[in-house]
């Protein structure tokens, strides 16, 4: 699996949410545009803007910053 | 032209086997995509990012559809790639291949966590990334998290787990992840309060690490009534030392050898039932 990188500004990290339809809401947290409901991590928990380090396609999408779910999803693309 | 033509007449799905970095300035002026390989500019905008620009990147969004790639925080990417150089040690390594399979998948990347502070802190690392990793950890995955980690990054799994289960595998192969397991759970839900005791720490010492905890849990008015001593090998011999002068201190010692022919031992110390001195509160 390839990765895309990208800097971790918070320009940067809603140009990739609007990328994949999501935005964040007035306090921050990642929504899904459309439906504009907030997006939760693997942990089942809503995910502030900071908190947040990538995306990928799947049940559980959004990666946060922390190095345990950072490494969960290294290991998913070594096995992809 | 616009420029996903422009992508897909020139670059077209070479633009994408490899891996990209995304450059995204802050003042939202202008995105610039280079392949990491051969640091090429493949877009630059002007002006404001809108729908449109976005849309223009189409054939990534297509890609990552697809379950072909995935976006990950540079930040975030250069760690992984460090964590993973920093295991290519002797004791990451044996602990990660004792304990693959026995201990949850979560649990595994928590115990490669503390594995990883653990190697930061022995070559004099940044204490300022520990205490980052450390605190999202805790804000992410609790407490249970936090206790892996930090017995992890102590080393008790190079030592201590690492023995406990080897030994429950040479008593009994097939019974031993579930007897390791079980053992695990309840040393991680009691750790705050409790000293694992390790082949540098003499008799004195352990009896002065009791009463400084049990001092601070008095002061601090932690509910808990143990604390507890774990000690497997030739530890066991210096808690049986220690507790020669722990019994002055304290009325109420259990001790107990949960798994039935493994030489370990958990001693529950009631801390609350002391006769603590004042010369033990100063020189604590």
């Amino acid at each position: 699996m390839k990765t895309v990188t990208f800097n971790n500004s918070p320009v940067a990290k809603k140009v990739v949410l609007r990328m994949l339809g999501m935005s964040v809401d007035k306090q921050n947290y990642i929504i899904n545009t459309k439906t504009k409901e907030r997006v939760l991590s693997p942990m089942g928990k809503e995910v502030l803007l900071d908190d947040f380090a990538g995306m990928r396609k799947g049940s559980v999408i959004v990666i946060t910053k922390d190095l345990p779910s950072v490494l969960a999803q290294a290991e998913y693309a070594n096995e992809s | 032209m616009n420029i996903l033509d422009w992508l897909r007449n020139n670059l077209g799905d070479k633009s994408i086997n490899t891996d990209l970095k995304m450059d995204i300035a802050t003042s939202g002026k202008k995105i610039v995509i280079k392949n990491n390989q051969a640091p090429v500019t493949i877009i630059q905008i002007g002006g404001n990012v809108t729908n449109e620009t976005l849309n223009q990147l189409g054939p990534m969004v297509d890609k990552y559809e697809n379950k072909e790639l995935y976006f990950l925080a540079e930040e975030q990417d250069n760690q992984v790639k460090k964590v993973v150089s920093t295991e290519d040690n002797p004791e990451s390594k044996g602990v990660m291949k004792t304990f693959k399979g026995v201990l949850s998948e979560q649990d595994m990347l928590l115990l490669r966590t503390g594995l990883y502070i653990r190697q930061l802190t022995k070559s004099g690392g940044n204490s300022e990334e520990i205490q980052k990793i450390k605190h999202d950890v805790w804000a992410t995955h609790g407490e249970r998290a936090n206790n892996i980690v930090n017995l992890s990054s102590a080393g008790y799994y190079s030592n201590y787990f690492r023995v406990l289960y080897k030994d429950l595998i040479k008593q009994n192969a097939q019974e031993a992840k579930a007897r390791f397991l079980k053992e695990h759970e309840d040393i991680i839900k009691n750790m705050s309060l409790a000293i694992f005791v390790n082949s540098n720490m003499g008799a004195d010492e352990v009896t002065d690490k009791v009463i400084k905890l049990a001092l601070r849990n008095i002061t601090y008015g932690v509910t808990d009534e143990t604390i507890t001593l774990h000690a497997i090998g030739q530890n066991v011999k210096t808690v049986e030392e220690s507790l020669k002068s722990l019994r002055i201190k304290f009325s109420h010692i259990k001790t107990k050898r949960p798994l039935k022919n493994i030489n370990q031992t958990v001693t529950r110390i009631y801390y609350k039932e002391n006769s603590l001195t004042e010369e033990d509160k100063t020189s604590s």
